[in-house]
């Protein structure tokens, strides 16, 4: 798990995650939002709508750096991108 | 002669450190709960008998897992704090016994409400588990609660304030062939983990 590796289906990896690897702005919301496992009903990601935007953009450039293609999300969009969430 | 001696006494030090090496620096398990009541009667605490179903929709005893070693730990699927993680670590002893024949896996649901069997069926599926090797257990909460206090020693609540609604401990213990308490983890720290899978075979050496 410490790897990003995730646990089968239920707990995606991280590891190549479409998310890390074109789609950042869109972690954003996923993080602040939170989200239903689309495997489980009673699974929820949860949401971590405390996060400011300077800790939003720490998590998803690690994330970045960590397991996707090192590019980074500029702290603008993800103020752009929080006016936004559902 | 006395160089026959010594060979004998070397190879008896060499085969001693080998095996003491093989087996991590685990010694003798202690056997946690035993205690003397106040009268001076000795109690040899073990895991109460229980009738609970499993995700197979099986009714399981402790009749079931008589004669074998038990990996346990308390869980809810709707966990959204530390259950993904000691459930990769769970994940990560049943591959490592997989092959064992005399090691199972129970993880007791403390939310029986929202983890029906279906439920518990899909999610033992979906993160891999071995259905005859590892059950998911459902049965009255305030009786798994009980245990989980009470026979486990590992704290488990429901509270509204917790992540989920539960508060729980991310312990894995270890019962032996007599449903009595050897070991305890943190499923938490892989580290803790791999000490604990060592354990277990440890643990099965002493039935050899
Ligand atoms: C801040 C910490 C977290 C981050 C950055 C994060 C990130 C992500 C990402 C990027 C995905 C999408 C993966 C993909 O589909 O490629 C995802 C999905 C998911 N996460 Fe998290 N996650 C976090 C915390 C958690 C926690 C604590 C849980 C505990 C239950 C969780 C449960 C899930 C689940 C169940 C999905 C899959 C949802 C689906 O089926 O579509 N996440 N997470």
């Amino acid at each position: 798990m410490d790897d990003g590796n995730g646990l089968g289906q239920i707990y995606p990896s991280l590891q190549k995650s479409v998310y890390l690897y074109g789609k950042l702005d869109e972690l954003t919301c996923l993080i602040r939002t939170g989200r239903q496992s689309s495997h489980l009903s009673t699974v929820v990601m949860p949401s971590f709508s405390n996060l400011r935007e300077a800790e939003i953009s720490n998590l998803i450039n690690y994330l970045s750096h960590e397991w996707g293609d090192q590019s980074i999300l500029p702290i603008t969009s993800i103020r752009e991108q929080i006016e936004t969430c559902p | 002669m006395n160089k026959i001696y010594f060979i004998i006494l070397g190879a008896v030090i060499l085969l001693v450190g080998l095996s003491s090496c093989s087996k991590g620096d685990i010694g003798p398990l202690p056997f946690i709960g035993d205690r003397v009541d106040p009268d001076g009667n000795e109690i040899i605490h073990k895991i109460r008998p229980f009738s609970f179903t499993n995700q197979n929709g099986e009714q399981v005893t402790n009749a079931t897992y008589k004669n074998k070693i038990h990996v346990v730990d308390f869980f809810f699927t709707s966990c959204p704090s530390i259950c993904p993680y000691v459930a990769a670590q769970m994940k990560r002893i049943q591959d490592h016994v997989a092959d064992y024949g005399d090691v199972m896996l129970i993880s007791h649901t403390v939310d029986p409400k929202r983890d029906s069997i279906p439920v518990l069926r899909e999610y033992a599926e979906k993160i891999g588990a071995n259905h005859d090797l590892w059950h998911f257990l459902r049965g009255p909460k305030d009786d798994v609660i009980e245990i989980a206090n009470e026979d486990y020693f590992v704290a488990a609540l429901e509270d509204e304030d917790a992540p989920g609604g539960f508060d729980h401990s991310g312990k894995i213990i270890l019962l032996d062939k007599d449903a009595k308490i050897r070991g305890f983890c943190d499923g938490m720290d892989p580290e803790s983990v791999t000490q604990f899978i060592k354990t277990i075979d440890y643990l099965r050496g002493t039935y050899e």
